[in-house]
C-alpha cells in the first residue's frame, strides 16, 4: 500500500495539467495530512475549473482530491472523509444533488459539509437536498475559499480546540 | 435551512434576485451601456470587429480603465497587429487614462513575441498563468484575429479558441477579443461560434468627413438596442448617441386639450385658437417667406408665458439669430435669461444623430416645453441615410407627443425641383398641421400663409397675407 503525501508546499496538486488525466483519481487512499489540512473532496468534470480549483484551494491551504463522477466521490468521500465535498450537479453516474443527498444520509459522513458549485442556477434544489451552501459558476477564488472557509469553521468546535498536525491515517 | 448563496451572479433562496439576471460589466460610456442593454454580462466571451481606424483598441481601453479596481487587475493584451507600447502611448491622449492605475489594476501585456516563437499554442496556458497570479476580471486581446495568421491549419486554431473558450468561462472573467475582422469573417472563423457577444464599429466616408457606427450583432441573455448608432472618438472616448426609437405610449396616455398660442397675431384664429398642445407643426415654404420669423414669435411667445423653448438652428450663426430675436420685442440676452435655449449646429460639419439625441435627451429630461427646428431640410441634405433620418424623425416626433412638447420644424421648399406642397406630403405624415407659407405677386414680394392640414382642429382655408414689420410677422 503506497502512501499519499497531501498538501505540503512541493504538492503538485496545484501544477495539475489543465487536460491531462489525474493519476490520483484511482490511487490507494492511505493518506497522512501534516499540519491537519482539511481535505476537501472536489467532482468536477471541466478539467479548466479542476485546475483552477486546485490551484486556489491550495493556495488557500487546503489539500484537495478529485473525483470525476458521483459514485467515486461517494466511495472516495468513505473513504477520506473530507471536511467538504464540492461537487457540480452535472456530473456522471451520480448527479451531484444525489450525491449531496447520499452524504448527508450518511451517518459516518455527518461531518462533511456539501457545497454544490454549478452552472445551474439550482440554489432551491440544493436546499432540497441538504446543501450547507451553493455556488454559482463561473469560479470566483475569493467567493469559492471564503466560503469554504465559512464551511470549516461552522464545523471545527471552538473549544477544545482540535489536536493539530498529527498525521491521520485511515 | 438558510444556506449561504454565494456566486458569479445574484442568487437568492428567499426571493431575491433571480439567478438568470447576470451582472453587467460597463463600459465607460453610458450611451453604449444603454445600448448593450446595461453593459456587457460578466464572464462572457465578446469579439469586438472592426476596420482598422475604427475605434476598437479605444472602445476597449475605455472599458478597461472604467473597471480597473483595487480588488482585482484588469489585463490588456496585445499579440502581433499593434505594439504594445503604442496601446499605451496613444491611449494617454484621452481623459479615461490614469496611470496611477498601470501596473497594479491595469496590466499591460504584450505576447507577440511568444507567439511569433512558439505559435498559437501559447495562449492558453499563458493565460492559465496569467489568471492564476494576477486574477483577472477583465481580460482584452487585441488582435486576436491576427493569431489566425500564425495557425497552421484551421483545426489547430479550432482546438485553440475551444480550449480558450473552455478556460475563459471557467473562471470569472470577462474577456474581449478584439479584431480587424470582416462581415465574411463571421461565418468563417470559430471564435463568432463560441463569442456571447459581438459588436462591430464600422466607418464610411460621407462627403468630406466620416460617419461612424457601434452595431451589436449578438449579445446572448441581453435585451440591446438593434441598428447603428452613430458614434464620435472624443477626448473622453467614444460619444455614442444611441438610434432613436418611437416611445411606448403609455396606457394612461391622454392626449392634451389646451391650446397653444402662436405668438404670431392673427395666426392662431386660423387653427382653431391655437396649436393643440403636445403637437408638431410643419412650417414649410421658400427662403424669405418668413419661417425664422414665424418660428421665433412662437418660441419666443413661450419665453413671455415663462415655458422653457429651445430653438434648434443650422442656418442664421448664433450672432444672425441673436439679431432676428433683437427685432422681435425682445433681447436676445432677456429671452435667453427668461428661458430661450438655442442650440447651433454648422451644418458642415453636422452629425444628425448627435443633433436628435441632444433634442431628446433635453425633453426627456423635462423642461422644454416648445421646440423649433430651423431647419429639418439641412438634417436631410446633411443625412447619409434618408430612410434611417425620417425614422428618427419620426421617433422624435412620437416623443414630443408623450412629453406634451410643442414643436413648429421649418423647411425650405423650393430647392433641388421641390415645392411646397410636395415637401409637406413628404414629411406630413409626421406632423399635425401643416403651414404653407410662400411668396407672390410679380416682384415675389408678398409674403402669403395658407393651413394645408391641421389633425383634430378646424381652420382657415384661405390663403392670408403675412406682413412681416418691425415688431414682427403677423396675419393680415
Amino acid at each position: 500500500m503506497s502512501e499519499l503525501q497531501l498538501g505540503g508546499p512541493s504538492s503538485s496538486l496545484g501544477k495539475m495539467g489543465a487536460a491531462g488525466p489525474n493519476p490520483r483519481l484511482d490511487a490507494p487512499r492511505t493518506l497522512v495530512f501534516p499540519g491537519g489540512r482539511a481535505i476537501i473532496l472536489v467532482v468536477e468534470r471541466d478539467p479548466h475549473v479542476r485546475d483552477l480549483e486546485a490551484y486556489f484551494l491550495n493556495e488557500a491551504g487546503y489539500a484537495v482530491e478529485f473525483a470525476v463522477d458521483g459514485v467515486a466521490a461517494l466511495e472516495m468521500a468513505r473513504t477520506l472523509a473530507p471536511q467538504i465535498v464540492i461537487t457540480e450537479i452535472l456530473v456522471p453516474k451520480l448527479d451531484g444533488l444525489a450525491l449531496c443527498r447520499a452524504i448527508k444520509e450518511d451517518p459516518a459522513l455527518r461531518g462533511t459539509a456539501v457545497l454544490i458549485f454549478s452552472i445551474l442556477a439550482a440554489e432551491s434544489r440544493a436546499r432540497d437536498v441538504g446543501a450547507d451552501a451553493f455556488l454559482m459558476k463561473p469560479l470566483a477564488e475569493r467567493r469559492l475559499v471564503e466560503t469554504v472557509r465559512a464551511l470549516i469553521a461552522a464545523r471545527v468546535p471552538a473549544s477544545p480546540p482540535a489536536p493539530a498536525a498529527s498525521p491521520v491515517v485511515r | 435551512m438558510t444556506i449561504p448563496v454565494i456566486g458569479g451572479q445574484p442568487a437568492s433562496l428567499d426571493g431575491g434576485a433571480p439567478a438568470t439576471q447576470f451582472p453587467r460589466v460597463r463600459t465607460g460610456n453610458s450611451q453604449a451601456d444603454e445600448v448593450l442593454g446595461g453593459g456587457f454580462p460578466s464572464n462572457s466571451i465578446n469579439i469586438v470587429m472592426g476596420q482598422p481606424g475604427t475605434g476598437k483598441t479605444i472602445f476597449a481601453e475605455q472599458l478597461l480603465f472604467e473597471n480597473a479596481g483595487a480588488d482585482r487587475a484588469s489585463v490588456f493584451i496585445t499579440t502581433l497587429s499593434e505594439p504594445l507600447t503604442k496601446a499605451v502611448t496613444y491611449a494617454q491622449r484621452f481623459q479615461f487614462f490614469d496611470v496611477r492605475k498601470l501596473g497594479t489594476e491595469i496590466q499591460y501585456h504584450d505576447l507577440g513575441a511568444a507567439l511569433a516563437a512558439d505559435g498559437p499554442a501559447v495562449i492558453v496556458p499563458w493565460l492559465t498563468d496569467i489568471i492564476k497570479t494576477s486574477r483577472p476580471k477583465i481580460i482584452i486581446i487585441d488582435s486576436f484575429r491576427a493569431i489566425h495568421d500564425l495557425g497552421t491549419s484551421v483545426q489547430e486554431i479550432r482546438r485553440l479558441v475551444a480550449e480558450l473558450a473552455g478556460l475563459l468561462s471557467a473562471y470569472d472573467v470577462t474577456t474581449f477579443l478584439l479584431g480587424e475582422y470582416t462581415s465574411n469573417d463571421v461565418q468563417r472563423f470559430p471564435e463568432f461560434a463560441i463569442g456571447d457577444g459581438i459588436v462591430e464599429l464600422a466607418r464610411s466616408s460621407l462627403s468630406s468627413r466620416d460617419e461612424r457606427f457601434f452595431r451589436v450583432l449578438k449579445l446572448r441573455g441581453s435585451a440591446y438596442r438593434e441598428g447603428q448608432h452613430a458614434f464620435r472618438i472624443t477626448e473622453d472616448g467614444l460619444a455614442l448617441y444611441p438610434r432613436l426609437v418611437s416611445p411606448r405610449i403609455p396606457e394612461n396616455y391622454h392626449p392634451h386639450l389646451e391650446r397653444v398660442p402662436t405668438g404670431v397675431d392673427g395666426l392662431d384664429a386660423m387653427v382653431g385658437g391655437g396649436l393643440w398642445s403636445g403637437s408638431t407643426t410643419l412650417l414649410v415654404g421658400p427662403t424669405g417667406s418668413g419661417k425664422t420669423t414665424v418660428a421665433l414669435q412662437f418660441a419666443l411667445e413661450g419665453v413671455r408665458r415663462g415655458e422653457h423653448s429651445l430653438y434648434v438652428h443650422f442656418q442664421e450663426n448664433p450672432s444672425q439669430l441673436r439679431r432676428a430675436i433683437d427685432g422681435l420685442g425682445m433681447s436676445a440676452d432677456q429671452a435667453i435669461a427668461r428661458g430661450l435655449s438655442l442650440r447651433y449646429e454648422s451644418p458642415v460639419e453636422m452629425q444628425i444623430d448627435s443633433i436628435i439625441v441632444d433634442i431628446f435627451e433635453r425633453i426627456r429630461d423635462g423642461g422644454v416645453r416648445r421646440l423649433v427646428v430651423d431647419a429639418i431640410g439641412d438634417l436631410v441634405t446633411a443625412a447619409s441615410d434618408s430612410q434611417r433620418l425620417h425614422d428618427y424623425l419620426y421617433a422624435l416626433v412620437q416623443h414630443f407627443t408623450v412629453h406634451n412638447v410643442t414643436s413648429v420644424l421649418a423647411l425650405e421648399s423650393g430647392s433641388g425641383g421641390t415645392n411646397a406642397v410636395d415637401v409637406a406630403h413628404r414629411f406630413s405624415y409626421m406632423s399635425d398641421n401643416v403651414l404653407q407659407l410662400d411668396l407672390r405677386g410679380e416682384e415675389r414680394t408678398k409674403r402669403t400663409l395658407r393651413i394645408v392640414k391641421t389633425r383634430n382642429s378646424d381652420h382657415d382655408p384661405d390663403v392670408r397675407e403675412l406682413a412681416i414689420r418691425a415688431g414682427g410677422a403677423r396675419i393680415v
